[in-house]
């Protein structure tokens, strides 16, 4: 159907199509959609009806005229039928019945009760038959209508089945249609339409006068009352028409149409007059007058005076509403007579309406030169007989004609009428007559536009003069209508550019769109008319509030949404937004009365009173009686509803660009709609945006459109909401609207939602008003048994060759005895092992936001999410647990969360960490409401916004990274051999002890295992290593202990491969050793599966690690309290040679110099019974037995130890403080320092040179090490172990050093031999100095003792090579 | 005649909203909107703004005068260089009629003679003035509300004065 509020709308003649018959929707629409095309028909296509009554509007007068269909599929109001014969295009004139050919051959649609009697023709034959039956009844419904027909679509008439019944025509299916089937159908009923049309022209002309509409014909819902005149007046006019059923003048027609068909556009003019003479022959039957006079009698009657006046009914068309009032001013018309009476004025105002409404049939029909000429006249009688309500119509008639004369490119002459003066005519007529038509159209179409502003307020200001003689006031709604038409017609030339052209017509006429959208963004002040001035005349159209009984509530809603329409034609988007919403707070009332009403009619809860809706619903966005199904109907509003809501800025989920069903959650799809939301937020006034957004709530629960109710309440809360991500303490996220409102809000949505599954309406939902929903997802670390611990390849080289040499330095780097980097742990998942995340959600809304489900939404490695659900208090964060499970190995990102919200879509949410608000636009890019249309004007800028530099920093979306690993078997301690994991030893003891492991994993071996170990005393070692003022000697020892004494130690079985297979067990042992400060120790194993022998291992490998921690206990054993160092001198008594290896074979010559005695002082501090036994290294064995808390001397001589360099540099046996060159830090002399080497290395040799064991004699067997590390060497020790490098053995008179003391005598010789050895590898050249003492002053002594001095004397180093000595 | 004075930001914003009455001819300066219509204030001046981005073209004059009229209110624009604009919605106590032989001159009675367009220029250009000095803060960002006290006291005393 077209634009009812098109400037053009007078010239149209108004069809209704009804479905008949059984039909189904979808059918009937897609039949009115066949037809719709054919709805302009050229008077030159239609054969004229050759009846010569019936000629007074034949389509030859004009054959370039064309009669404009608007094909509607409902019945106008009352109130605008009754608009009618001052409107007479109101009124639909042609009436087609629409049936579905494919029907006519099922069951017969109407109960059997008729075709039960007997055996009537077939079944089709039949069901047309019926189809007639309710033609006819549709003819006694619409009486007024001028032309009845039934098309049956998708239907051939077979020709051996006769001829079809009157009124009904056979539409074949489109395939076999021609292209111009349904052209010769609409040309036909054309014909039909004109030819009936003079009927009406003629019962018009037989009136004195025409009332003009009343003012309460807008109101009263008359429908009934005239429509039971209507009735009443049936029969009369069904005669009038049709006379004799079945061979009387219409059902000429088929046999007609079979004539017309010939007659066609395409033929030439010849046939066409050819058969133009040889119709009336083709009709023989056509009464010549009879019936047709008997019908205007009854038509006219009234009017005529008649006595029989009174009692007739007075069909409704062509009276008022109120009979009486309208005899009594017949009555009038009939008693006065005289020239220049007021009867006389009357009579001259009658012939002027009568004359206009002609024209008005004239116009119709397609023939505007004769409407021009006939209103121009009647126009000219109304205008001097101040009958201005008829002057303005005529006026607004000839302008209706002129356009339609310019749309077909016609030249037309403006008449003098529609100057208010005739010197403001254009002299252009008078002065250039000689000029081509097309010039002279041009120059007429030309001055109508320049005229047209003037006109038309002219039209407008006599329609409003109108009111004051009395019941000639224009009701509202023509008045409005009017208005909306005109403003219409000024809007379309002023986009055009303010000129009238072939545009325009076109967009007037068939409502054909501009080519280009012209740009109302840009002022267009230039333009004549103005915008301002136009939307000054339309705003007279706006209803006054004041007065709402004058206007009916569709009535209302027409002028306003034809109001709105403009307006959005000229860009005034706020402008149009106020009309909208008044439109709305009009039709809330409305619907909730409709409701109401319908509810009571039906019996039903107003809830449920959906179906009474649609009709109401449908009138108001010209979608008519269509009665659209629910959805359709919806989407209508909800578009509606949303570019209301657009305009005042509010914060809409779907980012203007509507595409409302592919709803994109991407990242930048979220990012972008936060901008987008934080600029419109920005935008507008805050009341406005919400009392807008209540206004479509309240629309859309009056509807009830729970779609909408949900859409707007989500839209609302996201209006009111800050769209900020609130940082700890930083920003104010609550929403700028009370808590009461928002916890109402969020009852309504539970609400609208209880109702609509009530009411069965399924997959309803509303977009989540807070975009940053999720603002954290980590991962919960996993316990610290099951965590992977990720190892390069090189570490597992090393940590194996490590194993395989059984000497675990603990110096070099072992991956597996570190703590585990958190970070890293962080990042690790297992194959089909869950794992836990904790999602931070967000609420700033003073509600509960329940979560019927959460899940995460990951990328990568396949990955199971579980579901959740929770409910976030209000105002605050919120953490949630879910769990998932990976179920590959791979790459895994954890990019947001997929949540459904109650009563929300279920959507993804991208994860918003960083807090975020918007900032403040500095400078001005556009200027008010251009911001928010300006990307729905330029779709195609997506290429170009790459360029655009933002408008704000956007939020930054994160998503959590994970490492996906292979599948592992996970690992426990099943047991050990220990009890209670807890170890009683004893100081240098050794225990062994098993652990039991077992693979719990059903499929997973475990094929590296690892041990690594940590006990109590590291600790404190590595404190004390790493303490720099420690002397070298000490570092020594502790770093000895450290890596050679080590607490715990696995002990391999022979070529045993750590395996376990899938949910087995295998056992390890383990064997610990005491040390003083042992208190507790951890075993740790690291195991993984890595599928290939471990130097095959690919880039990276993980491992887990379990671990076992043990108490030991450690009790001291045997301990060395003291031990000293004695030189031996004289003689010494041979037991004490036994102990030594080389005191055993006594031939062999010791001296007591050569050995040293050695004391040991060992204490027994165990409760039972020690046998110690120590071996020295030259063959020497010493066992004692200790009695408990007995301490124990053991004395036995050791050679005397010579070494070659004692005052080398302490080695370091840590690899990282093995340094070249050392510059001693500490602040000791040289000498001490050597000293202290010293000591250092002979306490070496002495220690190499024994070795100690114990064993329990009594109680539990037990057995270890002596500890002889405590031993300390004094300088006094040093020098009783240590062989001089040069020794001197002095032998007088042949005894040798054995004696201490020499006798001489003086004056005699004594033989003096002394015996110069040299200890070392090299060669000494000694000097020997005789220095002779006296015993009693020592001091003045000539010799130095042996030994002291004797290093002073010279020696070169020899010419000889050096030879080391053990060569 | 009640007045409904809006400052309306670059973004359909208002940035300052004041509601006063007449204080001339015996008015007690307090604003007599009928109830209904007193929320429609808003919407009337936000939709008026349509009208003013097509005059704004027009001329170089900052005071743009009556430029809309809905039903009974009547409203007044002035436009700032940053295009601030400052709206007057004023609504006489009777509707004027517009077929009276004797046009009153008088502010209250009649809202398009050109005694009232005189005393509401006179009206903005004060506030323009205090509007310039306020918006000098150096706090102060485009298109940010206006919440002085004094500002606000302003406006009160110039619509005293002059309306």
């Amino acid at each position: 159907m077209l634009d009812q509020l098109s400037p053009v709308a007078p010239a149209r003649v108004r069809v209704v199509l009804l479905p008949i018959g059984q039909i189904k929707r979808a059918r009937f629409l897609s039949f009115v959609e066949r037809l719709q095309p054919e709805n302009v028909v050229r008077l030159g296509d239609i054969s004229p009806d050759g009846r010569p009554h019936r000629n007074m509007f034949s389509p030859l007068a004009f054959p370039t005229g064309m009669i404009v269909y608007d094909l509607t599929t409902f019945y106008p109001p009352s109130s605008h039928v009754a608009l009618s014969p001052f409107e007479l295009y109101r009124e639909p004139l042609v009436i087609i019945a629409v049936a579905d050919g494919a029907e006519l051959d099922r069951v017969p649609y109407r109960s059997n009760r008729r075709s039960l009697t007997g055996n009537g023709p077939p079944r089709p034959e039949h069901n047309l038959r019926e189809l007639y039956q309710d033609l006819e009844e549709v003819r006694d419904r619409y009486p007024k209508a001028l032309v009845h027909q039934l098309l049956v679509f998708d239907y051939v008439h077979p020709i051996s089945a006769g001829k079809l019944p009157e009124g009904l025509v056979a539409v074949p299916p489109a395939a076999e249609c021609k292209l111009t089937t349904l052209k010769t159908i609409m040309c036909d009923i054309s014909s039909m339409l004109l030819a009936e049309m003079t009927t009406l022209a003629k019962s018009l002309q037989a009136l004195p006068t025409i009332g003009s509409p009343s003012q309460s014909q807008g109101i009263q819902p008359q429908d009934r009352t005239s429509w039971q005149v209507g009735q009443a007046d049936l029969l009369a006019r069904r005669n009038s028409q049709f006379s004799l059923p079945g061979q009387d003048s219409r059902s000429g027609s088929p046999a007609g149409s079979t004539d017309r068909s010939h007659v066609r556009m395409s033929m030439p003019a010849q046939f066409r007059s050819d058969s133009n003479t040889s119709s009336p022959s083709a009709r023989p039957t056509t009464p010549q007058n009879g019936e047709l006079a008997t019908s205007f009698d009854q038509i006219v009657g009234p009017a005529n005076g008649d006595s029989k006046a009174s009692q007739r009914p007075i069909p409704s068309r062509l009276a008022s509403a109120e009979p009486t009032r309208d005899t009594s001013r017949d009555r009038v018309s009939v008693q006065g007579f005289g020239p220049g009476s007021t009867s006389e004025r009357s009579r001259n105002i009658g012939k002027g309406r009568i004359g206009i409404v002609i024209g008005s049939l004239y116009l119709q029909a397609g023939r505007w030169g004769d409407a021009l000429k006939e209103l121009t006249e009647a126009g000219t009688i109304a205008k001097y007989n101040l009958d201005h309500l008829w002057h303005a119509k005529a006026l607004d008639y000839i302008l209706v004609s002129m356009l339609m004369l310019a749309w077909t490119g016609y030249d037309f002459q403006i008449p003098q009428i529609c100057y208010i003066t005739p010197e403001k005519a254009p002299q252009a007529q008078g002065s250039h007559e000689p000029k081509s038509p097309a010039s002279n159209r041009l120059v007429s179409m030309q001055n109508l536009a320049v005229l047209l502003p003037e006109l038309l307020d002219r039209i407008l200001n006599l329609y409003a003069r109108a009111a004051n003689n009395t019941g000639e006031a224009l009701p509202q709604f023509p008045f409005s209508e009017t208005v909306v038409r005109f403003s219409k017609l000024l809007a379309v030339v002023h986009l055009a550019g303010g000129a009238l052209d072939d545009d325009v017509l076109q967009l007037l006429v068939v409502s054909t769109p501009f080519k280009k959208r012209p740009n109302v963004v840009a002022p267009r002040l230039n333009i004549r008319p103005t915008r301002t001035e136009i939307v000054t005349t339309l705003f007279r159209a706006f209803p006054t509030s004041v007065a709402p009984e004058f206007l009916s509530l569709v009535d209302r809603t027409i002028i306003l949404s034809g109001i709105a329409s403009i307006l959005g034609l000229l860009g005034y988007y706020r402008k149009k937004a106020l009309v909208m919403r008044e439109l709305v707070s009009v039709l809330i009332p409305g619907l909730v009365q409709a409701r109401i009403r319908g509810a009571a009619e039906m019996g039903v809860h107003p809830a449920a009173g959906l179906a009474a809706l649609n009709s109401i619903n449908g009138s108001t966005n010209g979608a008519g009686a269509l009665d659209l199904g629910e959805g359709d109907v919806e989407t209508g509003v909800d578009s509606f509803l949303g570019l209301l809501s657009q305009t005042y800025g509010v914060v809409t989920s779907d980012s203007g660009s509507g595409s409302a069903d592919s709803h994109d959650d991407s990242n930048e799809a979220a990012v972008g709609r936060i901008v987008q939301n934080a600029m419109t937020r920005a935008f507008g006034g805050q009341h406005l945006k919400m009392d807008v957004l209540r206004s479509c709530i309240n629309l859309s629960e009056a509807l009830p459109d729970f779609h909408g109710v949900l859409r707007f309440t989500a839209d609302l809360l996201r209006t009111a909401g800050s769209g900020v991500a609130p940082g700890p303490r930083s920003d104010d996220a609550s929403p700028s609207m009370t808590r009461e409102e928002q916890v109402r809000l969020a009852t309504n949505i539970t609400r609208t939602l209880g109702a609509a599954r009530n009411l069965g309406v399924k997959d309803i939902e509303a977009e989540y008003w807070d975009e940053f929903l999720v603002r954290g997802v980590e991962l919960e670390a996993l316990p610290m048994t099951r965590t992977p611990i990720p190892h390069k390849k090189s570490e597992i080289s090393g940590a194996t060759t490590v194993f395989a040499s059984q000497v675990v330095n603990p110096f070099i780097y072992n991956p597996f005895l570190r703590a585990p980097n958190i970070a890293a742990k962080d990042q690790l998942l297992v194959a089909g092992e869950g794992a836990i995340f904790r999602v931070t959600l967000q609420n700033p809304y003073e509600f509960d936001v329940e979560i019927e489900s959460i899940k995460l939404e990951s990328e990568g490695a396949e990955f199971a999410s579980s579901t959740q659900k929770t409910v976030i208090g209000p105002y605050r964060t919120q953490i949630l647990t879910v769990s998932g499970t990976p179920k590959a190995a791979g790459q895994l990102k954890i990019t947001g969360c997929i949540v459904r919200v109650r009563g929300c879509r279920e959507r993804r949410f991208p994860i918003f960490e960083e807090p975020w608000s918007p900032q403040r636009a500095v400078k001005i890019k556009t200027i008010g409401v251009a911001a928010i249309f300006k990307p729905k004007d330029r779709p195609s800028s997506t290429d170009s916004k790459a360029s655009v530099v933002p408008v704000m920093t956007p939020p930054k979306t994160v998503t959590l990274g994970l490492n996906v690993i292979e599948k592992q078997p996970v690992v426990v301690v099943k047991s050990n051999t220990l009890s209670q994991s807890a170890v009683m030893v004893l100081e240098g003891e050794r225990q062994r002890f098993s652990i039991t492991l077992q693979n719990l994993s059903k499929n997973t071996p475990t094929d590296l295992l690892l041990f690594s170990f940590k006990d109590s005393t590291q600790e404190p070692l590595q404190l004390a290593m790493s303490n720099r003022d420690a002397s070298p000697a000490e570092l020594y020892e502790y770093e000895l202990i450290f890596a050679q004494k080590q607490a715990l130690r696995w002990v391999p079985k022979d070529g045993e491969l750590p395996y376990i297979e899938p949910g087995g067990t295998t056992t390890f042992e383990m064997e610990v050793l005491g040390k003083p400060g042992l208190t507790s120790a951890v075993v740790q194993v690291d195991y993984a599966y890595l599928g290939v022998p471990p130097t095959e291992v690919q880039e990276k490998f993980h491992t887990r690690q379990v671990s076992l921690p043990l108490t030991i206990t450690v009790n001291a054993s045997l301990e060395l309290t003291r031990m000293d160092v004695l030189p031996l001198t004289g003689t010494i008594p041979r037991s004490l040679w036994a102990k030594t290896e080389a005191g055993k074979d006594s031939e062999k010559d010791i001296t007591p110099d050569d050995y040293c005695l050695l004391l040991l002082d060992l204490r027994n501090a165990w409760p039972s019974h020690l046998h110690v036994h120590l071996d020295i290294s030259d063959g020497g064995t010493i066992d004692e037995e200790i009695l408990p808390g007995n301490t124990s001397r053991i004395m036995f001589p050791v050679p005397r130890i010579y070494l070659d360099d004692p005052h080398l540099a302490i080695p370091a046996l840590d690899p990282s403080r093995q340094r070249q060159f050392v510059v001693s830090t500490g602040k000791i002399s040289a000498d001490s320092e050597r000293s202290s080497r010293e000591a250092f290395w002979y306490r070496e040799e002495i220690l190499k040179m024994l070795h100690g064991t114990w064993h329990t004699k009594t109680g539990p067997s037990r057995n270890g090490e002596t500890e002889l590390r405590g031993i300390r060497l004094s300088q006094r020790m040093v020098e009783a172990i240590k062989i001089e490098e040069v020794g001197i053995d002095l032998i007088v008179n042949g005894s040798g050093s054995q004696k201490p003391r020499h006798e001489i005598f003086t004056d005699d010789f004594a033989e003096l031999k002394v015996r110069v050895t040299n200890g070392r590898p090299r060669r000494y050249f000694p000097c020997f100095v005789s220095n002779p003492r006296y015993e009693t002053n020592p001091t003045t002594s000539l010799w130095n003792s042996p030994g002291s001095s004797f290093g002073t004397a010279l020696y070169k180093e020899p010419y000889l090579k050096y030879r080391p000595r053990n060569q | 005649m009640s007045y409904y004075f809006a400052i309306i930001g670059t973004q359909d914003n208002p940035l300052f909203e004041y509601e006063f009455g007449s204080a001339k001819q015996g008015g007690d300066g307090v604003a007599r909107f009928p109830q209904e219509a007193r929320h429609m204030n808003q919407f009337i001046v936000h939709s008026s703004l349509d009208i003013v981005e097509e005059v704004q073209w027009a001329g170089g004059q900052m005071y743009l005068k009556c430029i809309d009229r809905f039903y009974n209110n009547y409203v007044s624009c002035f436009m700032t260089g940053g295009n601030v604009k400052f709206l007057l919605l004023h609504m006489p106590s009777q509707p004027a009629s517009t077929n009276t032989t004797r046009a009153s001159t008088s502010i209250a009675a009649n809202p398009t003679s050109p005694q009232t367009e005189e005393a509401i220029k006179q009206f903005f250009t004060e506030v323009y003035e205090s509007w310039v000095k306020t918006i000098m803060n150096p706090f102060y960002q485009a298109n940010m509300e206006v919440k002085s006290p004094v500002f606000r006291s302003r406006v009160a005393a110039a619509g005293k004065k002059y309306l």
